[in-house]
């Protein structure tokens, strides 16, 4: 497939090369930076200048931030052509997006890239959505109307110092935009093949003296994805929700807002699990899984007389997900608090304190079970940041975070860099951090049965271990960017990450008999073995890699975008002294060697044409998954657009067309089918009024 | 395959382009900074100080990427004043030598320092630090959303004696 893939990428690029060339391009929508003092002062104060990143929780510029960081900005978004945030993951470097089937999507980066891909720390608008059921994220509800999204920061590497446990491998923060930078209307509408129907409205207006809002209503209905056989696979998706955002200044200067959402949807998720009467591997097709949920998020920030400030979050997050396994229902309270301040020499402190309550129901279980189906877990976390800049060119940051969880008590997580500014346009930094996983729900003290399948073998009883450690690892990461005339972005990132006490399921006596350990049997006639395990922490890792990106405004009207990822995973057990249990940990080893990429790359290109034609493709590239059995692909999505006027703009998008349809993901232990992502496109129409 | 040799051939040709030093000049401002450097320039053309000027002495207090922008408006004229731009330290006479301070990227008890210092004299402050009208300056840059806008405290421009044009009035966000 592939040369065939180069030529017709060639071919799509030829064209677009040679003739916007000769036209006169379109760049009278941009402002160059050189006529800013033509403007009137209204226009100099509606104009979008986009905040600085919020990666350290001070405000620097993102070439100076001691991380591993990549900003995808809502043009990014608009102009990818991606109808959600998961797909959005993608075109960001070192992250790694699988998509199991219609809703469930494999997101993960620096390794371990599984449905369950727990070292990777979400949040939206600084609430976690952070599944501490299985240590993972709901990615199919996390949403909200796209074109109202600021940006993502994706942080590669542990940032646990600051935004806490299970931030170890990354933070994803996504970021909504101000109200006050979405007044007036937007329709946002289309149809296509996958995309059968979707549609959002959102309307933004002020009130008070300095006061903004605005609400939106979305609804999408997305066709299922295919079966191997080009079959359709019967997991169509819809989901409505609505939500409403206010902000605005009190007399005093004080910065508040406060935001909710609620939303609801159903989907048929393919499941593969044990026929209680067939004693085998059985599909289910039409379980419907209804979900529901919202949330309502508060903040106030107070600027003080002595150049400090304070600020002050709290949000109440609600989840229900009524799944054929479970009927899981969640409810989240968090507090936080936060002061920066200035308090002598070069030192910019910033400390914390958090507080988070989760409750826990789980009812109508079919293959899991729980002794405790109703639980209450609390985190109290504290933070300290302090960033010294010890010379005008040199900067140390210092930070670490204390917590207590009920899983795995006090846990304490460091972080030092050191930021050197060689000059204005090239910055290196070092930093050298630990994280901790902490442990979740279902690997503490669920059993799960007739879900996991092993090939050839049988299926796979896990039980839940209620002595397990956090997962902890310690990095060491280097960097450095050159910003070249304003033209040429380069950004490159090393990392080396060792990781301890990393989870692996090793044999358990058996749950309904412990007198036959390890193997229990199923049925008479048919022999369907079922091996017993538990979980331990049985393996560490070193993983190493190397993550580049290179941005490129080549004309006024052009710019491209390339990156590329290298990413090897290497894992080590001690023998237990059982060779049944050494087994098993090879194989865990094994698993964990191969759940990743090794490479992955992305070129974006965004062109500005004459008469508002607008013209975007994006070819992306992963390497095999070798523990999923899934082979490399290469993938385009191509996206034309025109505006008419300045508020309508009619688009066509193709995604995925390279193949007609395409294995992305496989999975042994949640029960979940697999099925195919398939080419697709679709219309779509924004008005502005 | 002569169709890749020309697409090659056409990026190797934009690659050299966008790496030639000449062409543009690298500047580590922000875009904030260079939307903050033409409001302060456009304000100056609503202000009206005490005394007649033939010239405006922009003082900048604090070192950033800012400065680099603000130099740009040296020699610019302001409704037929002529505006030249100045580094200034913190603790320097600013009320004899300066008509517009800009305070940036200074802690804020140093802008306390130098707001008292400038009490009851002609001199506009202005600021980009959070709370600088609160605190006693005359204007403020602040965000709302991805938009720089700006406050005026009218306390603050009464005892400095200034008359600012009501058009200006009208854009700012009135602290009293």
């Amino acid at each position: 497939m592939k040369p065939t893939n180069q030529s017709l990428l060639l071919a799509t690029i030829f064209p677009l090369l040679a003739f916007p060339l000769v036209l006169k391009a379109d760049s009278s929508a941009l402002v160059s930076d050189d006529e800013l003092l033509d403007l009137s002062l209204e226009e100099l104060i509606a104009l979008d200048v986009p905040d600085v990143t919020s990666v350290s929780k001070r405000k620097e510029r993102l070439m100076d931030s001691p991380a591993a960081v990549y900003v995808l900005t809502d043009e990014d978004i608009r102009r990818s052509g991606v109808t959600s945030i998961p797909e959005a993951l993608r075109m960001v470097p070192g992250v790694q997006v699988a998509r199991l089937n219609s809703n469930t999507w494999s997101i993960s980066t620096r390794g371990f890239n599984y449905i369950f891909a727990n070292k990777l720390l979400v949040l939206i608008d600084g609430r976690t959505v952070y599944s501490p059921l299985f240590s993972g994220v709901n990615w199919d509800v996390q949403d909200t109307m796209l074109e109202d999204i600021a940006r993502i920061e994706v942080i590669r590497g542990p940032g646990a110092a600051l935004w806490g446990a299970n931030a170890v491998n990354g933070v994803i923060n996504i970021i909504t935009k101000h109200a006050a930078d979405t007044q007036g209307g937007l329709l946002s509408t289309g149809f296509g093949s996958e995309e059968k129907a979707f549609g959002a409205y959102r309307y933004g207006g002020e009130f008070g003296d300095d006061g903004y809002y605005r609400a939106f209503a979305k609804s999408f209905s997305r066709d299922g994805l295919a079966n191997a056989d080009g079959s359709d696979a019967n997991d169509d998706w819809q989901i409505n929700r609505a939500g409403l955002r206010a902000d605005w200044r009190t007399r005093n200067g004080s910065e508040v807002s406060l935001q909710g959402e609620i939303y609801e949807g159903t989907t048929r998720p393919a499941l593969k699990v044990l026929n209680d009467v067939t004693k085998d591997q059985e599909l289910l097709t039409n379980q419907s899984r209804d979900q529901k949920g919202g949330h309502l998020i508060g903040n106030y920030k107070r600027y003080l007389s002595d150049g400090s400030h304070v600020s002050v979050k709290g949000y109440y997050d609600r989840y229900e997900n009524y799944d054929y396994r479970v009927t899981e229902k969640r409810d989240v309270a968090d507090l936080e608090f936060q002061h920066q301040m200035l308090p002598w020499g070069n030192h910019d402190i910033i400390w914390g304190l958090g507080y988070r309550f989760t409750h826990y129901n789980l009812t109508d279980m079919n293959n899991i079970s729980t002794a405790q189906p109703d639980r209450t877990d609390q985190l109290y976390s504290a933070f300290i940041q302090d960033h010294i800049s010890l010379t005008p060119k040199w900067a140390l940051t210092l930070s670490s975070r204390f917590e207590h969880n009920d899983f795995s008590g006090f846990e304490v997580q460091p972080n030092a860099s050191l930021t050197w500014k060689i000059s204005d346009q090239q910055t290196m930094w070092l930093k050298a951090a630990s994280a901790v996983k902490t442990p979740s729900i279902s690997e503490t003290s669920v059993t799960s049965r007739g879900v996991a399948f092993l090939p050839n073998e049988g299926l796979l009883a896990i039980t839940g271990n209620e002595n397990l450690e956090s997962e902890d690892l310690f990095a060491l990461e280097v960097g450095y960017r050159e910003q070249f005339n304003n033209r040429l972005l380069f950004d490159i990132t090393a990392f080396f990450n060792q990781y301890r006490d990393l989870l692996a399921y090793v044999d358990y006596p058996c749950p309904d008999d412990p007198s036959e350990p390890y193997v229990c049997r199923h049925g008479q006639q048919k022999q369907l073995l079922e091996y017993s395990s538990t979980f331990a922490n049985g393996l560490t890792a070193n993983t190493y890699g190397v993550e580049v990106t290179t941005d490129w405004q080549a004309t006024p009207w052009w710019k491209l975008q390339f990156n590329y990822s290298f990413l090897s995973v290497d894992a080590f057990s001690e023998s237990s002294g059982s060779s049944l249990t050494d087994s098993y940990l090879r194989r865990n080893e094994l698993a964990l060697e191969t759940l990743s990429a090794d490479h992955e790359a992305n070129i974006r290109s965004h062109m500005n044409l004459p008469n508002q034609w607008y013209l975007d493709f994006w070819v992306r590239y992963m390497s095999e998954l070798e523990d999923a059995g899934v082979g490399s692909h290469t993938a385009l999505d191509v996206r034309v657009a025109k505006k008419i006027g300045k508020d309508l703009e009619v688009s066509l998008v193709g995604q995925n067309l390279f193949d007609k349809q395409r294995l992305e993901f496989t999975e042994k232990f949640s029960g979940l089918g697999e099925t195919e992502v398939q080419r697709a496109w679709y219309l779509q129409l924004r008005w502005q009024h | 395959m002569p169709i890749i040799n020309k697409t090659f051939a056409i990026l190797a040709i934009a690659l050299l382009g966008s790496l030639n030093p000449g062409q543009s000049e690298a500047s580590s401002a922000t875009k904030a900074d260079k939307v903050k450097a033409a409001i302060v320039y456009k304000l100056t053309k609503f202000i009206t100080w005490p005394d007649k000027k033939q010239t405006l002495s922009l003082c900048i207090v604090g070192n950033d990427t800012i400065n680099s922008e603000l130099l740009k408006i040296n020699h610019k004229y302001s409704s037929g004043r002529r505006i030249s731009v100045t580094h200034k330290a913190p603790n320097a006479p600013l009320e004899k030598l300066c008509d517009l301070v800009y305070i940036h990227n200074t802690k804020s008890t140093a802008i306390a320092g130098i707001l008292s210092e400038l009490e009851n004299q002609p001199v506009l402050t202005i600021s980009d630090s959070d709370n600088f009208v609160y605190q006693g300056g005359v204007i403020g840059l602040f965000r709302t959303g991805s938009r720089i806008q700006f406050a005026i405290s009218q306390e603050a421009t009464k005892s400095a004696g200034l008359a600012i044009n009501p058009q200006l009035m009208r854009l700012a966000k009135i602290v009293k």
